[in-house]
């Protein structure tokens, strides 16, 4: 590099500074926003994970379908494909005149398990469904699929 | 005397990886039309609305999205229902319904032409699930609320 900053003397390092930084920034864009939507086979195995989504309207049980994909909502990251759906009548805590507590159905509400399966990645620290997507109970889930938008949190995961 | 030229070789370079860059996240953020193309109708709920709400909606408005401005598509249809909290009845100890004074919930029901993708159902900039909430804005009215009905045919 000469006097002037310049390599051989024909090429601004400033230049080059920027034009690293700006490919090194796109790489990233690319990495970060070109996720796959298809299955990864980690080679770790499957798992089998159930999100329970609580006190939805019963009618949103009509839009689950099995086989149907599910992606993170935020960084649309597939996470598995639904493989069981199961609702029961939601319950909710109320307190009586005497101060004990009951639970009672509320009516048009449903809770839903949502059983999904994915290729998993296995490490000490976590679980990783399709490889890079952290998998743990009670862990709060925001979901789509091609016709919901739901919150529900992780209820039960098991390894196959 | 040589005079120093005013653009050199990386400042065309640096200006070709800025425009592909730029290039990259046009087509990234563009709508994708992958899918079959039909008429997308879904409702959205909008609670506890005012008596009067539900006639200022006119059918066959334009509909947007008042966060965002994007066009949504066209009021297709709209109905009201009471609206009604679930209580404590201390004496049966079941959850009942009652109406709230002077409160509706009224139902918008949308039209728009969209794509049936195999992840979404796309409509123009933006795309719609049962459970969305959307933030509405017409022809004099304007309200939130989530998607609570989805149906599609095809165009």
């Amino acid at each position: 590099m000469d006097k002037n900053g310049k390599l051989f003397g024909k090429i601004s390092i400033i230049d080059l500074a920027v034009i690293l930084l700006i490919l090194v920034v796109a790489a990233g864009a690319i990495f970060r926003f070109t996720s796959p939507n298809a299955a990864v086979d980690t080679g770790d195995g499957d798992i089998s994970f159930t999100i329970r989504i609580e006190g939805v309207r019963d009618f949103t049980l009509d839009y689950y379908f099995i086989g149907l994909p599910v992606h993170d909502r935020q960084t649309n990251q597939f996470i598995g494909v639904i493989s069981s759906i199961d609702a029961v009548p939601h319950y909710v805590h109320q307190v009586l005149h005497d101060g004990s507590v009951a639970t009672i159905a509320m009516p048009d509400h449903i809770t839903i398990y949502l059983g999904l399966e994915a290729s998993a990645r296995i490490e000490d620290g976590g679980i990783y469904a399709q490889g890079n997507y952290a998998v743990a109970v009670g862990s709060i889930i925001n979901i789509n699929t091609r016709y919901v938008q739901v919150q529900g949190r992780i209820y039960s995961l098991e390894l196959q | 005397m040589k005079t120093k030229s005013k653009f050199n070789i990386i400042d065309f370079f640096i200006l070709i990886v800025v425009a592909g860059i730029i290039a990259v996240a046009v087509w990234f953020f563009m709508p994708s039309n992958d899918g079959d193309e039909v008429y997308v109708y879904f409702t959205v709920e909008i609670r506890e609305t005012m008596p009067n709400f539900a006639d200022s909606v006119p059918i066959a408005s334009m509909v947007r999205d008042s966060v965002r401005n994007y066009s949504l598509g066209y009021v297709w249809d709209v109905n009201t229902t009471p609206t009604v909290f679930y209580t404590l009845n201390h004496q049966t100890l079941e959850m009942a319904p009652q109406e709230v004074f002077d409160r509706y919930n009224t139902y918008i029901t949308i039209r728009a032409e969209g794509v049936l993708s195999n992840s979404e159902i796309g409509i123009g900039q933006t795309s719609v699930r049962v459970g969305q909430r959307m933030y509405l804005r017409g022809l004099g009215f304007a309200g939130f609320g989530f998607v609570t009905d989805l149906r599609w045919e095809e165009r």
